[in-house]
């Protein structure tokens, strides 16, 4: 189940600009993709674009599960700054809509257990309304660790740091390098500064 | 499998909501509510009157409601981020929005069906009549949805995109309007509604088959 992502010459234009140099890499499994730049540099953009969400303007985008190309909605989960979660229903309702629409089964364990693993599992019944911030943006977390097995999805993270606080912060860090050693892509932005421990770290540079 | 485990929590998800949220399909109902029983404080409560005006009124009143719904379509997951997780599903966007144009139709088309003979006693219109109707409206409320989405889905980003969506829907909306009313005032001058209604059946068969891909496509092109 190895991963892979090669981007050849991606560019992407907004209102007929385009918003960074073309940008060519190869990434192999394990790699930690800091996507660096100001704002307006387009970083929420080159996520989305990698994330399948968008078409990018120019170039070609390539992901690999276990050296056959693969579609970006198999290959990538994309937490980005809205939490992709309705405010009327429950946490455990939001989930296990998304899990399905990935293509799993209803499986209340497994949603548990992802829960659990960023400390909010005693919020699954709770509607996503009545949570601060710092909740939701947890409970929208833990949908990255509903894929089939650790390592088997790109994480795409579009400023995951935001509204969590210090101790959080740390144990996403370290889901992240869990992640990362388990044999999987995670590509985030960030303002805020991070420390991951990650056998190959590249940077993008926007 | 798994096409058929997205499309039932794309319609089980649309239920859960209507369960919450009963402003959902309540909103149409009374705007319905109202828009019938106005019309007879205008034009006057002779019976002659009210039985020549009604079967109009009450499609149109149905059509209209059944219009406020289409920002519901995709607007709210747009601005909460969960439409991103109904794009980058792996099954068939059109398939997904099919389930939840279904899944709207029901919710909002069953209250406004059942409203539609109640609303055909107030216009004085026979059990007949009103029979028909109903099954005039249980044709027309799908088809104004199913086209709509397409218009919906161009608009999802689009600012007052709301009154912008009624425009390019109702247009198209006029067929199913001739045939379903034409068909119930067939029934009202005697005459047999099956040709109003086939064609109105038709016109619906037409929009399933065409609009889900219109409206996936539109989705797409939007929301890039």
């Amino acid at each position: 189940m190895a991963l892979s992502l090669q981007l050849r010459d991606v560019q992407i234009e907004r209102g007929g600009r385009s918003l960074f140099s073309p940008i060519t890499a190869t990434i192999g499994a394990g790699t930690l993709v800091y996507v660096r730049g100001a704002n307006g540099a387009g970083k929420t953009s080159l996520l989305r674009a990698l994330a399948g969400l968008a078409a990018s303007s120019a170039g070609e985008i390539r992901w690999g599960v276990s050296g056959e190309t693969a579609s970006a909605s198999v290959a990538t989960s994309f937490v980005g700054h809205a939490n992709a979660m309705n405010d009327a229903l429950t946490v455990l309702e939001n989930l296990s809509y998304a899990a399905a629409l990935a293509g799993q089964a209803y499986q209340p364990v497994r949603i548990g257990h992802a829960l659990d693993q960023l400390g909010v599992f005693k919020l699954a019944l709770r509607r996503v309304g009545t949570l601060s911030q710092g909740q939701r943006k947890r409970a929208a977390l833990a949908r990255l660790l509903l894929r089939e097995t650790p390592g088997s999805r790109a994480w795409l993270l579009d400023e995951p740091f935001v509204a969590l606080d210090v101790d959080t912060q740390k144990l996403l860090e370290q889901l992240i390098a869990n992640e990362l050693r388990a044999g999987a892509i995670v590509l985030l932005s960030s303002h805020q500064s991070f420390s991951i421990a990650s056998p190959q770290l590249t940077e993008i540079a926007l | 499998m798994s096409l058929r485990l997205a499309a039932s929590a794309v319609f089980r998800r649309e239920f859960q909501l209507f369960a919450r949220r009963k402003s959902d399909w309540a909103n149409p109902l009374m705007f319905f509510v109202i828009v019938c029983s106005l019309f007879p404080f205008a034009v006057g409560s002779e019976t002659e009157r009210l039985r020549g005006i009604g079967v109009g009124v009450i499609f149109v009143g149905a059509l209209l409601a059944a219009l406020l719904t289409l920002p519901r379509l995709f607007d709210e997951d747009a601005r909460d981020g969960s439409l991103d997780l109904l794009l980058n599903s792996n099954e068939p966007l059109a398939m997904l929005v099919l389930a939840r144009v279904a899944a709207l139709s029901i919710g909002i088309g069953a209250p406004l069906i059942l409203a539609t003979p109640l609303f055909s006693l107030l216009y004085a219109l026979p059990s007949d009549v009103a029979l028909v109707l109903a099954l005039a409206v249980a044709l027309a409320v799908p088809t104004l949805l199913l086209v709509g989405a397409i218009a919906a889905a161009l608009l999802v980003t689009a600012r007052g995109g709301a009154i912008l969506t009624a425009v390019l829907v109702l247009p198209l909306t006029i067929p199913t309007l001739i045939f379903g009313a034409g068909a119930a005032s067939k029934v009202l001058y005697g005459e047999s509604p099956f040709a109003e209604l086939s064609l109105q059946a038709a016109y619906l068969l037409f929009a399933l088959a065409l609009s889900p891909l219109a409206a996936s496509a539109a989705l797409k092109i939007s929301t890039d």
